[in-house]
């Protein structure tokens, strides 16, 4: 899962980074309009975290062009400007949620992953493939047995997408996209690693191959 | 008397009146001068040609001597020659001769001729005192009004006074019936007048009503400026007044911005701040980041409630008006949209018009009331407006736990969290308050009859909004 944060603020913009790093998401930040817009355009996002008032373009204006341009990637708008005038006007616009500051990051953390467990095709709070439950707040595989499994980052940031996107045709690339940073280092036969590593802990057929195009996970194999 | 239209047409009518009362007063002597004048000159004729007669006669007389009594009938018949009119009887016209000798003497006493168209009547002798010749009005006979003409003819041996007198009755009666007519239809002018310029006036002063129906419109917020198609006297005071709320609104627009831009500063490092706090709770410092997060908390209050209380308009700016309906469902979809994760009926009942409150405040009010119910509904959240005309009532439903009725009393008087278990910072209905309070209106939570959870109803009055057609119509009546 991938998340764009577009503020302004440096340390806040860290801090957030770091926070949400923390809770297994490949985070990309913006500090200025241009960059946001950008990005927010150009790059696979699962979500966009946007402060409103962003020198050179405003929030509002990058949220109006995405949707225009057909983007419906989940946006939670970000300001210190929470008047509940100025929220009808974030959310007509096309944001889906709306924080003021300050917040509390667990409660940024807590919509951001509603948000994006709403917008993906797997909405189910509980994600599971066979006896295996992925806990996302610990980052690990509980069996049913109590049994639990580690996951390393990549491991815990590459299942998820696949549970959260199932019966679909994954590319590499896609998966990459997905799973890391926009300046981190791509390799998608590192993908091809990881795939094998998920496989041994949850069974070959969890994640099927299909040449040349991609891998398909099956939640009810 | 403070009306314009009243006082002027007081004035215009005052005027009139002075001017019709000088008219009636000439009518009064003019026609009556004018046809006595007429009548005085020709009995002043008359009057020439009798002495002319007469004195002949007397001439005539003195040259073959005989007796006095042969000159009086000489004279009689040269009267007598003057026309019919003075031979028949009570014609009215008249004449009386009288023939004073000078220096008196026996042979030729004082003779006295009269018309014989005074029959057996007289005219009473006319004193001339020390003038030649008087017209003056005088009871005749068969009570007829005379006006008579005297003159003193000064002969040889006599002087001649001779009295003419015409009756004028009947023109008096004509002249009356002048008059009467002419009054009358000089009153009905007055009033035809009277009536037009009540008109004019009411005309005249109409743009001024346009100028305050304008106003009017632009206090219920209905419009953002006041056209100035005016004439000129009007304009000058229209482009004042836009100038001063075009000021005022640049004003509560600045000042909303700086506000923004203020809190938008503030609340960045404060938000930098707690998470600093969180940091150091989570590495074991508790005591140093509760005190931090207690700082930080008493700050966001106060940043949020000063803030937002520098941004309420209040009631009577001259702002954006509030369409309830539309505004209340834009509103309603931002809630959904905010509490997507659950299914939540939401219903509004609003009526369909703008109401003259901010609108932003009104954004603001009912957001905070909303988003509560929503926090806590099941299922279901309800919100009706009603338009009472001088107030506007509002009431918010919720099928959630509602609020136990000792906390009922003290929501909204503080910033309290009835539960700490739901987002939120407890200052919604802290600003619920301020914005109420601001607007002079009620407020008060309930239990809800209707949903089972809590009720918030209240109203906030309306600026007055039929006055304008009120006093319009009254000064049209008066």
């Amino acid at each position: 899962m991938r998340v764009l944060i577009a503020e302004d603020d440096e340390p806040l913009a860290a801090r957030l980074r770091e926070r949400l790093a923390r809770e297994g998401y490949a985070i990309d930040v913006a500090h200025d309009g241009v960059d946001a817009g950008h990005l927010g355009a150009t790059e696979p996002y699962d979500a966009i975290v946007l402060d409103l008032g962003l020198p050179q373009r405003s929030g509002l204006e990058l949220l109006a062009d995405w949707r225009a341009a057909g983007n419906r990637v989940p946006v939670l708008i970000l300001t210190a400007r929470d008047g509940w005038s100025d929220r009808v006007e974030g959310l007509r616009a096309g944001a889906d949620d709306y924080l003021g500051k300050p917040f509390h990051p667990e409660e940024l953390v807590a919509r951001l992953h509603a948000l994006m467990r709403r917008a993906a095709p797997a909405a189910d709070v509980q994600l599971r493939a066979g006896a295996w439950r992925l806990d996302e707040t610990r980052q690990c595989l509980v069996h049913d047995d109590a049994r639990e499994q580690p996951l390393t980052a990549t491991e815990f940031r590459l299942l998820r997408y696949f549970m959260r996107h199932p019966g679909q045709v994954l590319s590499k690339s896609r998966l990459t996209e997905h799973v890391y940073e926009f300046d981190a280092e791509r390799d998608s036969n590192v993908i091809e690693v990881y795939v094998r590593r998920l496989r041994a802990l949850l069974g070959a057929d969890r994640i099927e191959t299909r040449r040349g195009q991609g891998y398909v996970f099956r939640a009810d194999a | 008397m403070s009306s314009l239209r009243n006082r002027l047409t007081l004035a215009l009518s005052l005027v009139l009146v002075v001017a019709a009362a000088l008219l009636a007063a000439g009518l009064q002597h003019f026609p009556r001068e004018l046809v006595e004048r007429y009548i005085a000159s020709r009995l002043e004729h008359d009057a020439d040609a009798l002495y002319v007669q007469l004195a002949g006669a007397d001439e005539a007389s003195r040259a073959t001597p005989g007796a006095a009594e042969s000159a009086l009938d000489a004279e009689q018949a040269a009267a007598d020659s003057m026309g019919p009119v003075y031979r028949l009887p009570l014609s009215g016209h008249y004449f009386r001769i009288d023939r004073v000798a000078r220096p008196p003497s026996p042979a030729h006493a004082g003779r006295t001729i009269r018309s014989r168209s005074l029959w057996d009547e007289d005219l009473p002798p006319v004193a001339l005192r020390d003038t030649s010749e008087r017209v003056h009005r005088q009871p005749g006979p068969d009570d007829q009004t005379l006006l008579a003409y005297t003159r003193r003819f000064s002969g040889a041996e006599a002087d001649w006074v001779v009295t003419v007198a015409e009756d004028v009755s009947d023109l008096d009666a004509a002249i009356t019936r002048f008059r009467n007519g002419l009054l009358g239809a000089m009153l009905a002018a007055i009033l035809v007048l009277a009536w037009l310029q009540r008109g004019i006036v009411v005309s005249g002063l109409a743009p001024l009503q346009r100028a305050v129906d304008a106003c009017r419109r632009l206090e219920r917020g209905e419009s953002v400026a006041i056209p100035n198609v005016a004439p000129d006297e009007v304009r000058p005071m229209l482009d004042a007044v836009n100038r001063l709320v075009h000021h005022q609104t640049q004003r509560l627009s600045r000042v909303r911005h700086a506000a923004g831009n203020l809190s938008h500063a503030l609340k960045t490092p404060l938000t930098v701040l707690a998470q600093i706090a969180d940091e150091r709770a989570s590495a074991g410092d508790a005591d140093v980041a509760g005190t931090m997060r207690e700082q930080i908390a008493s700050m966001r209050a106060t940043i949020e409630r000063e803030m937002r209380r520098a941004r309420l308009a209040g009631s009577g700016a001259s702002t954006q008006a509030f369409a309830a309906r539309e505004q209340l469902a834009a509103l309603v979809e931002a809630l959904r949209r905010l509490h997507a994760g659950r299914a939540l009926r939401i219903d509004v009942v609003a009526p369909e018009e703008r109401l003259p409150l901010d609108r932003e405040d009104m954004l603001e009010l009912f957001g905070n009331l909303l988003d509560n119910a929503c926090k806590w509904a099941n299922a279901a959240v309800r919100v009706e407006l009603v338009d009472r005309g001088d107030a506007v009532a509002f009431c918010i439903d919720d099928d959630g736990p509602g609020v136990a009725q000792p906390l009922l009393g003290r929501l909204g008087g503080g910033a309290l969290r009835a539960d700490e278990s739901r987002p939120g910072h407890g200052l919604g209905l802290t600003i619920v308050g301020d914005i109420v309070a601001q607007y002079g209106g009620t407020i008060e939570y309930l239990r809800s009859p209707r949903l089972g959870g809590l009720r918030v109803q209240g109203s906030l009055p309306l600026p007055q909004r039929d006055t304008t057609t009120g006093s319009a119509s009254s000064l049209r009546r008066t």
